[in-house]
């Protein structure tokens, strides 16, 4: 297995690992964070505390963010309109979407069968799940392959091709969770659409990138209060070819948010 | 690529088979009790296990071949033993057990549960490596089982080497991997988590094999044994005290996506002066199997002693009578014990079990298909049924 790399070792991160200036660095995050905020709730408050169960038999990192975008791109506006407003909150369970299947139902499969969606709801629809598995973790430092490249499901190729960076210094937790997060409201935001090439690189540290991404996840920095960390971070498209299917309106509310 | 499970371990040369050479294909069952750890003292709630064990391995055999799986190295590896083990070398450096009695042992293992510190994982890992290469056993541990050999000769155990044979196995990959090909394991490993057990196709929640250190629990340590000896038998007796119950149920369920009718025999434990608690805690002082032997084996001698004592650990405390251990009751069985082998005279070698016997003992079935003890027994208190006293004496009850 390829170790995960830095994006300045990247040649094809092309002048974005100019070090930035630490303040004008903090400010674009505080930016990106609040933009999220604003994509998620578009400014009204988080009403409904909806979740997704993922079901994971194994982690196979291609198949699970085609899944994770054919899901997301997949489910009902309004549905889609309320888990965003729920922060496309996740849980990642250890389970065998095969020994499941008959008695939950799952809103998307992979078509290996390993992974396993459920659609967004109440907590309290998932008493029976959370019952049966444990949560998909370990401690071990992550071993992941550089670069995986991928299509977004849904449509032929567009031309378009993103650069996700995600960070792997965490667990095999933190990274589903920041990995989900990223391509779901990427997906239901139409920064990523279907027939879009991904390129997802694994690497150590964000610290490096430059210029502004499309979408990036930022977290504050725990042990420094009011700083901030990306820990995904995704380029805009390289290509526009022609005229492209508009997945947007998933997000009505985020646009209104926006033009205001 | 994996052989199959009937393949991937040959017969185990060592496992105890009772039955008499088979004419013609005979059932198989597979007898798995969850062993007494060498510990402690044997108290009357291990000895009626062993008893109920015996009784259905013996009377087994006479319907067809019984191999009783009990490995001591099975249950080794469990934090349980490791850790007084490693409490012992910790507390006691240098202490000779070759003379302790089992009491003494015993004493020590309390000791060690209410020390306020435990072992390390890390402290642990070179007993776990001892036992895993060598078959290594802590010599307090040797000491037990060479007084518990003596004692299983007293009571008439069928194998007085009960446990200390070595019994081949599969390792964890090959477990893992026969779990992963039939969907029942979800290994977590590579991402330095545990290894599930997975049988949530039945409605039960996941449960550890492995934990995310690596360290492997009782559940993986016996279905390394199990799984291959599993899928040689037509029946498998799982056998453990009520207490391990829901995990015994999650290996019945798993052994039967191998192959063969698995059941679970649960055997209640007996309470001291009121109190059902595990050797951890005391409170056996004066109830091990020792001090029996030294209190009746005087009085009522050998034989009576022996049969005595499972008329009343087996038939009468039952399942799960609930009653505490009284030395009373146990007293009236031994002379019952006295007054049937006199009924029966003494016992005449035979060639095998009569048509009679077999026909008897089949009348003395559970559901699950094994001669039920507690109804075979029982049947030795029966005045009003043709029960065929000596050769059923002769042949079950040593």
């Amino acid at each position: 297995m390829t170790a995960a790399i830095l994006p300045r070792s990247d040649p094809d991160a092309r002048g974005r690992n100019r070090p930035p200036d630490r303040q004008e660095r903090q400010a674009l995050l505080r930016d990106l964070y609040d933009e999220r905020v604003d994509a998620c709730t578009g400014g009204l408050p988080a009403v409904r505390d909806l979740s997704v169960i993922v079901v994971l038999a194994t982690l196979d990192p291609a198949a699970f963010a085609k899944g994770a975008l054919k899901f997301a791109l997949g489910l009902r506006p309004a549905r889609a309109e309320d888990w965003m407003r729920a922060y496309t909150r996740t849980a990642f369970l250890a389970g065998n979407p095969a020994n499941l299947g008959a008695r939950f139902g799952f809103d998307h499969l992979t078509p290996d069968g390993h992974a396993a969606w459920t659609a967004p709801a109440d907590p309290g629809e998932h008493v029976g799940l959370r019952r049966l598995l444990r949560a998909f973790s370990g401690t071990a430092p992550l071993e992941l392959p550089a670069r995986v490249d991928l299509d977004v499901p849904g449509a032929s190729p567009t031309g378009a091709a993103h650069d996700l960076y995600v960070v792997t210094s965490g667990t095999v937790g933190t990274y589903l969770v920041h990995l989900h997060h990223t391509l779901a409201e990427a997906a239901l935001r139409g920064i990523l659409r279907p027939g879009d090439r991904l390129r997802l690189r694994h690497v150590r540290d964000l610290g490096g990138m430059g210029g502004r991404p499309a979408y990036a996840r930022v977290l504050p920095v725990p042990a420094a209060p009011g700083r901030l960390r990306p820990v995904t971070w995704l380029t805009a498209e390289d290509a526009v070819p022609g005229p492209r299917p508009d997945f947007s309106h998933h997000l009505r509310h985020a646009r209104k948010g926006r033009a205001a | 690529m994996r052989p199959a499970l009937a393949e991937s371990v040959q017969p185990s040369p060592t496992a105890v088979d009772t039955s008499p050479a088979p004419a013609s294909r005979r059932c198989t069952t597979l007898l798995a009790p969850v062993t007494v750890t060498p510990t402690k003292p044997l108290t009357p709630s291990h000895v009626k296990f062993l008893l109920w064990m015996d009784v259905l391995q013996r009377a087994g055999a006479c319907l067809g071949e019984v191999t009783c799986l009990y490995n001591h190295r099975t249950f080794a590896l469990t934090r349980q033993v490791l850790g007084f083990w490693e409490y012992l070398d910790r507390a006691h450096p240098g202490a000779d057990y070759s003379g302790m009695g089992e009491e003494e042992i015993g004493a020590l293992y309390v000791a060690s549960h209410a020390a306020p510190c435990t072992a390390s994982a890390a402290a642990l890992r070179p007993y776990a490596e001892a036992v895993e290469r060598d078959g290594w056993f802590h010599p307090a541990s040797r000491r037990l089982l060479d007084i518990w050999q003596e004692q299983y000769r007293v009571i008439g155990l069928l194998d007085p080497l009960l446990g200390r044979r070595p019994v081949e196995s599969l390792g964890e990959e090959e477990v893992v991997g026969h779990l992963l090909d039939a969907g029942l394991c979800l290994d977590l490993r590579h991402w330095g988590g545990p290894v599930y057990l997975d049988l949530s196709a039945h409605g039960l929640p996941l449960r550890q094999l492995v934990d995310a250190g690596g360290r492997p629990n009782f559940l993986m340590c016996a279905l390394k044994e199990l799984l291959p000896l599993a899928s040689r038998h037509d029946r498998v007796v799982l056998a453990s005290d009520a207490d391990l119950s829901p995990d015994y149920r999650l290996l019945a369920r798993t052994l039967t996506h191998f192959g063969g009718r698995v059941s679970h025999l649960p055997v209640t434990r007996v309470p001291i002066a009121g109190v059902t608690a595990s050797s951890r805690h005391g409170g056996w002082q004066g109830y091990t199997l020792g001090a029996l032997i030294d209190r009746f084996v005087p009085e009522h001698g050998p034989d009576a002693f022996r049969l005595g004592l499972r008329l009343y650990l087996v038939a009468g405390l039952g399942k799960g009578s609930g009653q505490s251990f009284s030395d009373d009751h146990l007293r009236r069985q031994l002379a019952r014990a006295a007054r049937l082998l006199a009924q029966a005279g003494p016992a005449s070698p035979a060639a095998g079990p009569s048509p009679a016997l077999c026909e008897f003992l089949l009348t003395r079935t559970a559901p699950e298909g094994y001669v039920d003890p507690y109804r075979l027994t029982s049947s030795l208190l029966d005045r009003h049924r043709s029960v065929p006293l000596p050769e059923l004496l002769g042949t079950v009850y040593p």
